[in-house]
């Protein structure tokens, strides 16, 4: 060692290093990519559903909740990407070297039941995007199904993810559309720093629903394995952190902007909103034809780039839980369960959606609500997980980190119950409001 | 046979038949081939203790029956110093050195020979999943599922398991072929590999860390400790190295051939500077090179002593004072030749070459062509910079599927 240590250094490359250290962007640039992508497929078809509605539905009175959100994001997408620094493993890989096969198998339910129905809903998506264009739903949704299907076993994903990325900076029409909008800028202020609540079941709906699309159960699988494949470690981990960062502000910045345009004009106006089609039909005597045409383009563009990474984390996870040969490198008669899982999901939500008469706006809605629901059972793990010093040594949480992701837990689990409480008092008609 | 699923969490009881416990591990010391149960672990009263195998009577899936009565005085809690079957090797990931993969351990079959049980094999199969859930195990539906074991003599732990307790760093691991170690880590993320390449000797790690695909070299070589990955990358022919660091973010590949002999990482430095796809990103600068002078048995003589490796023994080439490129021989043409015979009367003076620029398709085309195992690589004034062989090229022309591919969720 002490001998290495001895090596005189060549001045070129001293100087190559000075320079390049000058200019931290080069390593943040390599190390960039897990946190963002995840911020940005956080804000897919349910998140624009979830946050539109939540607009619709009650102005700009949930604004404050974003607040909340973008800080239990940041801490809970923190902690996934740590895990996958420090030991180089996915999550479901922890959970089941950790708890074993049963809480595995519960975990795995979980995360399938969430994403099942968050796969439908991002194919849903692209059925009410084409719409807003005129264009049958059973024209584009099996062609998106094919495509998905197409690219990610036959296609080069680091190919198809440098283009969705850079379409993704399609999500800046939902800034432009919220200017559009002509919010009362004094209105939206006040609502994102002064939090109020109301005990009545669509509320509750709304609420538990934008939180549980913003933090939901197929990130911090996603984002763990990310990181991992990336093989970022301990030396790469603050400029992955920043990346987290970035790509929590992101998600949050959208749905600001998302929330905002929706409550400036079919909550002022005094339309709810009844399915996605509704939404960019009334955005277009309101904001213009552009503003409505944006909205859609937007919204294609997030369901199609979730429906890619939906099902492709879900068979990952699955099968790296249960030791099943997995990832697409694979020939297909190698790693069957992979394959047919993750067909299998898209098969499902491309035909859920065809079935003449379903609502779209349900489909859209109804994973936030799940995912929130089923949250804490993943976060109760992740918080075992991280700060069991076994597996992350002197990486473990800090205090203030627990303070957050418990209190998160613990509201989504409070949230849930008197959701559920009054549910049951209500009766049925829970999603309509 | 019983298996460790069926035996966890079953009652202890003590020679009168009086429930003590259950059972909740078993502990083997692994340096012994198929290691026998030392002692088992008994939960009692919330404690844990560990009880003998000399005061075991049986260990059945129906329960644990002891020698003598239980004294939760006289078995204190499980030491360090063995490993746990349910908490150190059920649930992880383990080489399978026979099959060549990374497979995780879904249940351990136990054998009982005379008054020991020993570990016999791995469970990995999806039946043995099914057991661990505790549902039937339905062998009709699920046919090809039936129960796969691995013998326990044929498994490596792999990086998952605390190696260093378990004191077989990779034992069996080692003596695998490179190619199939390369095989099994590009399952393993860049972190495990990177932990097991730190383990093999460094020209085994560096035969592995060439077989594996660009982009998962390039994660695994980060993740390593960069005096441990500098060693490696000394014992890699430069062409092979530079390729890899090409791929590797620059103030990272800097760090590393600052830590690599100076020599060594002037080689790789001087490769870097050729673009990737050309012969001159292809090529390994390491040449032997002869003069026309030279007689064949000073040139045989020359190679005993220096024994450059096979890859750089295909042909000879010859070069006069200004490194021009002059003829080529083979080592056939060296031996069969007169002892006395001079270069000059041996050698072929007709010798094929690419220029540093030549695309690499040309280079394997030429390759291909002429059934040569290595081209030289020459400048514009025909100056010999390098050898291409049909080893750095095989990857342009076989088929994607063959090669090592990392274990990625997104391609």
């Amino acid at each position: 060692m002490a001998e290495q240590a001895e090596r005189k250094i060549p001045v070129r490359a001293a100087a190559v290093a000075r320079l390049s250290g000058l200019l931290r962007l080069g390593p943040f640039l390599a190390v960039m990519g897990p946190g963002i992508i995840t911020g940005v497929v956080d804000d897919d078809a349910t998140g624009i559903a979830g946050y539109a509605l939540a607009g619709a539905r009650f102005g700009y009175s949930l604004l404050w909740v974003l607040l909340l959100t973008i800080v239990a994001l940041a801490v809970v997408q923190e902690m996934a990407a740590r895990m996958g620094a420090i030991t180089g493993k996915g999550l479901a890989a922890l959970i089941r070297e950790r708890f074993g096969v049963r809480t595995t198998a519960l975990a795995m339910v979980t995360l399938l039941v969430a994403n099942v129905a968050t796969t439908v809903a991002e194919f849903a998506g692209v059925a009410g995007a084409s719409e807003i264009f005129g264009v049958s739903r059973y024209i584009t949704v099996p062609i998106a199904a094919v495509l998905v299907f197409l690219v990610v076993v036959y296609g080069s994903y680091r190919r198809v993810e440098v283009v969705l990325l850079t379409v993704s900076l399609v999500f800046v029409s939902y800034i432009i559309t919220g200017f559009m909008a002509k919010p009362d800028w004094g209105a939206v202020g006040g609502h994102f720093v002064v939090p109020s609540f109301h005990f009545t079941l669509p509320y509750l709906t709304i609420l538990i629903g934008v939180i549980g699309t913003t933090i939901a159960p197929w990130m911090q699988f996603y984002l763990q394995s990310s990181v991992v494949d990336k093989g970022l470690g301990e030396r790469e981990y603050r400029l992955e952190r920043l990346d987290v960062y970035v790509g929590s502000f992101f998600t949050s910045f959208i749905a600001f902007f998302i929330i905002v345009t929706t409550a400036a004009t079919l909550f002022v106006h005094g339309k709810p909103a009844d399915s996605v089609t509704d939404v960019a039909q009334i955005l277009r005597p309101l904001a213009g034809d552009f503003a409505a045409r944006l909205f859609a383009i937007g919204l294609l563009n997030a369901s199609l780039m979730a429906a890619v990474v939906l099902p492709l984390s879900t068979a990952y996870a699955v099968c790296e839980a249960f030791g099943w040969e997995r990832s697409v490198n694979r020939p297909l008669r190698e790693a069957p369960a992979f394959f047919g899982l993750f067909a299998a999901l898209i098969g499902v939500g491309a035909a859920a959606v065809l079935i003449p008469g379903v609502p779209l706006l349900t489909l859209l809605f109804l994973p936030n609500v799940v995912g929130g629901i089923l949250l804490p059972v993943i976060l109760v793990l992740m918080l075992m997980l991280v700060n069991d010093r076994k597996i992350m040594g002197s990486w473990v949480n800090s205090p203030l980190q627990n303070v957050i992701a418990r209190l998160t837990t613990g509201l989504l689990v409070a949230l849930s119950v008197i959701y559920l409480i009054i549910a049951i008092l209500e009766g049925v008609g829970v999603l309509t409001g | 046979m019983p298996f460790l699923s069926q035996l966890l969490g079953r009652p202890v009881l003590d020679p009168d038949g009086a429930h003590v416990g259950t059972l909740r591990d078993l502990l083997v010391l692994t340096e012994v081939p198929y290691p026998p149960v030392r002692s088992v672990v008994v939960r009692s009263a919330r404690r844990l203790h560990a009880v003998p195998w000399s005061d075991v009577s049986s260990v059945t899936p129906r329960g644990t029956a002891l020698r003598r009565a239980f004294d939760p005085e006289a078995y204190p809690a499980p030491g360090t110093d063995l490993i746990w079957l349910a908490r150190d090797v059920l649930d992880k990931q383990i080489v399978d050195t026979a099959g060549v993969k990374l497979v995780r351990v879904n249940d351990l079959a136990l054998v009982p020979i005379n008054d020991e049980l020993r570990l016999g094999g791995v469970d990995s199969s999806t039946a043995g999943l099914l057991r661990r859930l505790g549902l039937p195990w339905p062998s009709g539906l699920l046919g090809r599922s039936r129960v796969r074991l691995i013998d326990w003599e044929q498994v490596d732990v792999g990086p998952a398991i605390d190696e260093v307790r378990l004191n077989v760093t990779f034992d069996r691991l080692r003596r695998m072929r490179s190619a199939d170690i390369a095989a099994v880590i590009s399952q393993m993320s860049a972190g495990e590999a990177a932990d097991v390449l730190e383990a093999l000797q460094e020209k085994t790690a560096a035969r592995a860390l060439a077989e594996l695909s660009e982009d998962h070299q390039a994660a695994v070589l980060s993740a390593m400790e960069p005096e441990e990955a500098a060693d490696v990358l000394e014992e890699m022919p430069p062409d092979d190295a530079a390729d890899v660091l090409g791929d590797v973010e620059k103030e990272r590949a800097e760090e590393l051939m600052r830590l690599m002999e100076p020599q060594a990482a002037q080689e790789v430095r001087s490769l870097l500077a050729y673009p990737e796809d050309t012969a001159g990103g292809l090529m390994n600068s390491r040449i032997i090179a002869v003069q026309e002078t030279d007689t064949a048995d000073e040139v045989i003589a020359k190679l005993r002593r220096t024994a450059p490796p096979e890859d750089e023994i295909y042909y000879l080439y010859v070069v006069d004072d200004a490194g021009r490129l002059r003829g080529v021989l083979s080592l056939r043409d060296l031996v069969v030749g007169q002892p006395n015979a001079r270069i000059a009367q041996i050698m072929r003076s007709d010798v094929k070459y690419v220029r540093l620029d030549d695309p690499q398709e040309e280079v394997a085309k030429m390759l291909v062509r002429y059934d040569f195992l290595a081209v030289p690589v020459v400048d514009d004034e025909n100056r010999l910079k390098g050898v291409v062989t049909v080893n750095d090229v095989v990857d342009l022309v076989a088929p994607r599927s063959w090669r090592n591919r990392p274990r990625r969720m997104l391609g």
